[in-house]
C-alpha cells in the first residue's frame, strides 16, 4: 500500500456559480408559482391585472404568455430543473471533490455543464410561455432542447465518473452512491420519456400513446421526484448534516439498506399516479404496493439524518444551518409518509385530481428541497467567500417566515382538497344524481378561501427566500471568493477499482437476490396456481439467503465493501436495480398490440382539423386544469358519464388524462354543448349564463385572431401514421382540403349565431370566412370530438392494426400504394 | 371490529419486531468495519473529534 500527502485546490468557483444560479432561478420559480397560485383565485391575474398596474396603458383581456396553462409548466420546470437542479449541482461538486480527495476531473467540462444548463433554462423560459410544449408534465420542453439536456447531462456524467476514476479515497462514501443513482436513473428516465418524432423544429409527437404514454410518463414523472428531487438531496443530506453538526452519520449500515431498498423500490411506484383510471388493475395494485413499501426505506433515511444530530440538538437553538437541515429532513419524513398514504387506492379516490396532491408535492419541494437548499447555502456561503454569514438573525427570520409559509400552504391544501372531493361526491336523496356543479365547489369558501391561504403561504415562502438572497449577496460582498486548498492524506490500496466482473457478479448475495427477484416477478405474471408456487419459491430463496448470510457473514460484507471500492460494478448494479421495475411494468404494456387491448371501445380517429385543435389544446396547457379520464368511481360516472376505457385514448399522442382538476373533466365533453357556447366560453367564460359566471378560467381572445397552420397538417398526420394511428391514405391536398371544409362548417354555425369577432365583418359570410381560418375553430372541433368512440367486441379488432412503435407504411408509400391499387 | 383487531395486532407485531431488531442492532454495534466509512467527510478536518464508539480513519 502506498501512502502519501498531497495538496489539492478544489474548484469552488463552479460551486459558487451553481449556488448563485440556484438562488436566482429559485426566485423566478417561486414568483411564477405565487402568480399562478393567485390566478386560481382571481382570473384577472392571467393578464387583465396588467391594465390596473399600468394605469390602463396596457390593454388586455388576457395575456397568452402568462395564462395558468403556460405559467404552471414554467413554474414546475424552473423549480425542479433550475432551482433544485443548480442547487444539486452545487452540492454535488462541493462534496464529491472532498469525498474523492481530488479536484473535479475537468474544469472545461464543468464550465460546459454550468453554461449549458443555464442556456437550457433560458430556452425553457422562452419556449414555455410561447406555448411550445410536448404536453407531458415536467417533460414539456421541445425536442431540440431535450437533445441539449441530454448532451449537457452526459457532460456532467462524464465529469463526475471521471472524478471518481481519479479519486484519492478508496471507498465511495454514501453520498456518492446517491449521486451515482441520480445520474444513471435520470438518464434512463429522460431518454425513454422523451422519445418523440418531430413534425417541425418546435413540435413533435411522443412515440407512446394513450395508456402506454400514461404509464411511461408517470414512470418518469414519479421518478423525477425520486431521482432528481430526492436521491441527490439525500446525498447532500449524508454529507452536509454530518459536516454541520460535526459528527458522523448515525448508522452507516442503515445507509446501505436505505440506499439499495430506496433505489430498487422507488422505480416501481409510478402507477400510483393513475389509480382508479383505465390503467390495467395489476399495474395499479403493483404501484400501490411498492409505494407502501417505500415507507420503510424513506423513514430509514429520515431517521438516519435526524439521529445524526444526536448529542448536537442544542445547535437547533443557535445555528440556522442546523435548523434548516433538521426541518428539511423532517419534511422529507412527512412527505414520504403522506406519499404512500395517498397511494392507497381508496384514499387516492379522494385525493387525486385535487389540491391535496398539490399540497403533498409542495411539502416535498418547499419543505424538503427548499429547506435543505437553504441550510446548505447558509453553510457554504461563509466557506466559499471566506467570511462569516452576514446576518444570522436574518437567516432565523427566513427560517420562521418560510416555515409558517409552508405550513399554511400544506394545511390549506389538505382542507381544500378533501372539502372539494366531499362536495363533488355529494348526492341527492335519490342517490343517483350529484348535487353540486364543479365550479360551485371550486368557489366554495372552504376551497376558494383555502386556495387564497395557499397563495399567501407561498408569498411568505418567497419572502423568506428573498431574505436568503440578500443574506448570501451581503456575505459575498463582505468576503472574497475562496478556493479551498487542503493537504490530504492519500491511501492507494491495491484493491481500488480492481474488482473483476466475475467477482462482482458470481457470489452468494447476487445469486440469492437474483433468484428471489425472479420468483417474485413470476408471481406477478404466472396463472393461478403457478403464481403461488413462485411466491413459495421466493420465500424459500429468502430463507436460503438468510442461512447463507449467517454462515458466511464476512463473505457477504466483504463483497459489498469491495463494491464500494469499485465504482463501475457498483454503478452497473445501480442500473440493474433501477431498470428492473421499469422493465416489468412498461415492457408488457408497450409490446402488447394496442388495438387488441381496448376493452369494448375504440377511439374514433381525429380528423385533420381536430388534430390541429388538439395540438392547440396541448399548446395552451389545458391539461394543467382539465383531465380527460372518468375514473371508475360512482360519483364520477354520475357527474361526467360512463367511465373511460383504455381504447378511448389509445391513439392520443400525448395522452391527456391530466393530474389535477382545477376545472371539470372533459373526457365526455364532445357534443354536450353547442359550437357558439364553446366560442363564447373561450372568449370569456364569465360572459355566459349559469354557473360559469364564477369561472376562474382565463379568456383566450387570441385564439379568435391567430390562424390555423393548415400547411403543417400533412406532416403531422404522416408522423401519427408512423406511430401506429391507422389513418387512411390521404394526399397532402386531401388533408388540407378536409381540414378547411370542416373549419368552414363550424365557422358557419358560429357566424349564424352572430358571435362577436375581433374584426368588422360586413356579412355573416365574411364572418364565417374569417373564423374558418382561426385557431378557435380548430379547438372547438377537438372539444366536440372528445369522447367519440366506436363500439367493438373485445378481441374482435383486426390483428393488422399496427403495434405501438412499429412504423406503419409511410405516407409517401401509401400514396403510391393507393395509386397502384387504383390502376 | 375484526379489522380493527387485525390492524392492532399487525401494528403491534411490527412495533415489537422493530424494537427487537433495534435493540439487537445497538448491542452488536462496535467500532470499525463499515461504520468507519462514515468518517470520510471529516478526513483532514482539524476541529473534528470522533464521538465515543467511532475511531478516526487515519
Amino acid at each position: 500500500m502506498n501512502a502519501y500527502k498531497t495538496t489539492i485546490e478544489y474548484d469552488d468557483r463552479s460551486v459558487r456559480h451553481f449556488m448563485v444560479a440556484s438562488i436566482t432561478w429559485g426566485l423566478v420559480a417561486m414568483l411564477a408559482g405565487v402568480i399562478a397560485a393567485f390566478q386560481l383565485n382571481f382570473w384577472e391575474m392571467n393578464g387583465k391585472f396588467l391594465e390596473t398596474v399600468t394605469f390602463g396603458l396596457f390593454k388586455s383581456e388576457g395575456l397568452q404568455y402568462i395564462t395558468f396553462g403556460r405559467l404552471r409548466p414554467l413554474h414546475t420546470n424552473a423549480a425542479i430543473f433550475a432551482f433544485v437542479g443548480n442547487m444539486m449541482f452545487a452540492g454535488i461538486y462541493y462534496s464529491t471533490q472532498r469525498l474523492c480527495k481530488c479536484r473535479t476531473a475537468s474544469d472545461l467540462l464543468t464550465k460546459i455543464h454550468f453554461w449549458g444548463w443555464q442556456a437550457i433554462i433560458v430556452l425553457a423560459a422562452i419556449t414555455l410561455p410561447a406555448g411550445l410544449t410536448r404536453g407531458k408534465e415536467y417533460a414539456e420542453l421541445i425536442w431540440p432542447i431535450n437533445i441539449l439536456v441530454a448532451v449537457i447531462w452526459l457532460t456532467f456524467a462524464v465529469n463526475f465518473f471521471w472524478t471518481l476514476r481519479k479519486r484519492n479515497e478508496p471507498s465511495l462514501y454514501v453520498a456518492l452512491w446517491f449521486y451515482i443513482a441520480t445520474i444513471i436513473t435520470v438518464t434512463m428516465l429522460y431518454v425513454v420519456n422523451h422519445l418523440s418524432i418531430p413534425t417541425s423544429f418546435t413540435h413533435s409527437y411522443p412515440i407512446f400513446g394513450g395508456v402506454q404514454d400514461a404509464l411511461v410518463q408517470w414512470w418518469y414523472g414519479h421518478n423525477a421526484v425520486a431521482f432528481f428531487l430526492t436521491t441527490p438531496i439525500l446525498g447532500i443530506m449524508y454529507y452536509f448534516i454530518p459536516k454541520s453538526v460535526n459528527r458522523p452519520v448515525y448508522s452507516y449500515r442503515l445507509s446501505i439498506i436505505h440506499f439499495w431498498s430506496l433505489v430498487f423500490i422507488y422505480i416501481w411506484a409510478g402507477p400510483h399516479h393513475l389509480l382508479n383510471t383505465a390503467l390495467p388493475k395489476w399495474l395499479q395494485v403493483l404501484g400501490m404496493f411498492f409505494s407502501l413499501m417505500l415507507w420503510a426505506p424513506s423513514w430509514g433515511g429520515m431517521l438516519n439524518g435526524l439521529l445524526t444530530l444526536r448529542g448536537a440538538w442544542d445547535k437547533l437553538r443557535t445555528d440556522p444551518v442546523v435548523k434548516f437541515l433538521a426541518v428539511g429532513v423532517t419534511f422529507y419524513g412527512m412527505s414520504t409518509f403522506e406519499g404512500p398514504l395517498l397511494s392507497i387506492r381508496a384514499i387516492n379516490a379522494t385525493s387525486h385530481y385535487t389540491d391535496w396532491t398539490i399540497g403533498h408535492v409542495h411539502s416535498g419541494t418547499l419543505g424538503w428541497n427548499g429547506f435543505m437548499a437553504a441550510g446548505m447555502f447558509y453553510w457554504l456561503a461563509p466557506r466559499l467567500w471566506g467570511t462569516k454569514l452576514w446576518s444570522k438573525d436574518l437567516a432565523n427570520v427566513h427560517f420562521w417566515i418560510g416555515l409558517v409559509g409552508i405550513l399554511l400552504y400544506v394545511a390549506s391544501m389538505w382542507v381544500s382538497g378533501i372539502s372539494q372531493t366531499l362536495m363533488l361526491n355529494q348526492l341527492d336523496e335519490s342517490g343517483t344524481r350529484v348535487v353540486n356543479e364543479f365550479v360551485d365547489t371550486a368557489m366554495a369558501p372552504s376551497v376558494w378561501g383555502m386556495m387564497l391561504t395557499r397563495a399567501i403561504g407561498g408569498t411568505l415562502y418567497l419572502t423568506g427566500f428573498i431574505l436568503l438572497a440578500i443574506n448570501i449577496f451581503k456575505t459575498a460582498r463582505a468576503g472574497k471568493p475562496v478556493n479551498e486548498t487542503r493537504e490530504v492524506y492519500v491511501e492507494r490500496p491495491d484493491i481500488q477499482d480492481r474488482m473483476s466482473w466475475r467477482d462482482a457478479f458470481r457470489n452468494d448475495p447476487i445469486t440469492y437476490t437474483g433468484w428471489h427477484l425472479l420468483f417474485v416477478i413470476l408471481w406477478f405474471f404466472l396463472p393461478p396456481g403457478a403464481d403461488l408456487m413462485s411466491l413459495l419459491g421466493a420465500g424459500v430463496m429468502a430463507f436460503l439467503a438468510i442461512r447463507a448470510f449467517r454462515r458466511n457473514k464476512e463473505g457477504w460484507v466483504g463483497w459489498h465493501e469491495r463494491l464500494l471500492h469499485n465504482y463501475l460494478p457498483f454503478s452497473v448494479f445501480v442500473l440493474i436495480a433501477v431498470a428492473i421495475g421499469g422493465m416489468v411494468q412498461i415492457i408488457p404494456a408497450v409490446t402488447v398490440n394496442r388495438a387488441k387491448n381496448v376493452e369494448d371501445r375504440l377511439q374514433t380517429l381525429y380528423t385533420p382539423l381536430e388534430l390541429a385543435g388538439r395540438d392547440i389544446y396541448v399548446s395552451e396547457g389545458c391539461y394543467n386544469c382539465h383531465s380527460q379520464m372518468v375514473r371508475t368511481l360512482v360519483p364520477e360516472v354520475l357527474r361526467y358519464g360512463d367511465y373511460s376505457r383504455l381504447g378511448e385514448s389509445i391513439y392520443d399522442h400525448p395522452f391527456q388524462w391530466g393530474s389535477k382538476r382545477t376545472g371539470p373533466d372533459l373526457a365526455r365533453e364532445g357534443g354536450a354543448r353547442s359550437n357558439d357556447w364553446h366560442y363564447k366560453h373561450l372568449m370569456n367564460p364569465r360572459s355566459l349564463q349559469g354557473s360559469t359566471t364564477k369561472s376562474r378560467m382565463p379568456n383566450y381572445p387570441w385564439l379568435a385572431e391567430e390562424k390555423i397552420d393548415f400547411k403543417a397538417l400533412p406532416k403531422k398526420i404522416a408522423v401519427q401514421t408512423q406511430l401506429g394511428v391507422p389513418y387512411p391514405a390521404m394526399t397532402r391536398d386531401e388533408i388540407e382540403q378536409d381540414a378547411r371544409e370542416q373549419a368552414l362548417a363550424i365557422a358557419a354555425t358560429l357566424a349564424e349565431k352572430g358571435v362577436e369577432i375581433p374584426v368588422e365583418a360586413g356579412s355573416p359570410e365574411e364572418a364565417r370566412d374569417y373564423l374558418a381560418e382561426r385557431k378557435m375553430v380548430a379547438l372547438i372541433s377537438y372539444l366536440q370530438k372528445l369522447g367519440a368512440y366506436d363500439d367493438v367486441e373485445p378481441g374482435s379488432v383486426p390483428d393488422n392494426r399496427p403495434s405501438p412503435i412499429m412504423p406503419d407504411i409511410p405516407d409517401d408509400h401509401k400514396e403510391q400504394l393507393t395509386l397502384s391499387e387504383a390502376e | 371490529m375484526e379489522v380493527l383487531a387485525l390492524t392492532l395486532f399487525l401494528s403491534l407485531l411490527f412495533a415489537v419486531l422493530f424494537l427487537f431488531l433495534f435493540v439487537r442492532e445497538r448491542k452488536q454495534r462496535g467500532p470499525g468495519g463499515v461504520e468507519r466509512d462514515s468518517l470520510i467527510p471529516f478526513d483532514g478536518d482539524d476541529d473534528f473529534s470522533a464521538p465515543s464508539g467511532h475511531q478516526k480513519d487515519q
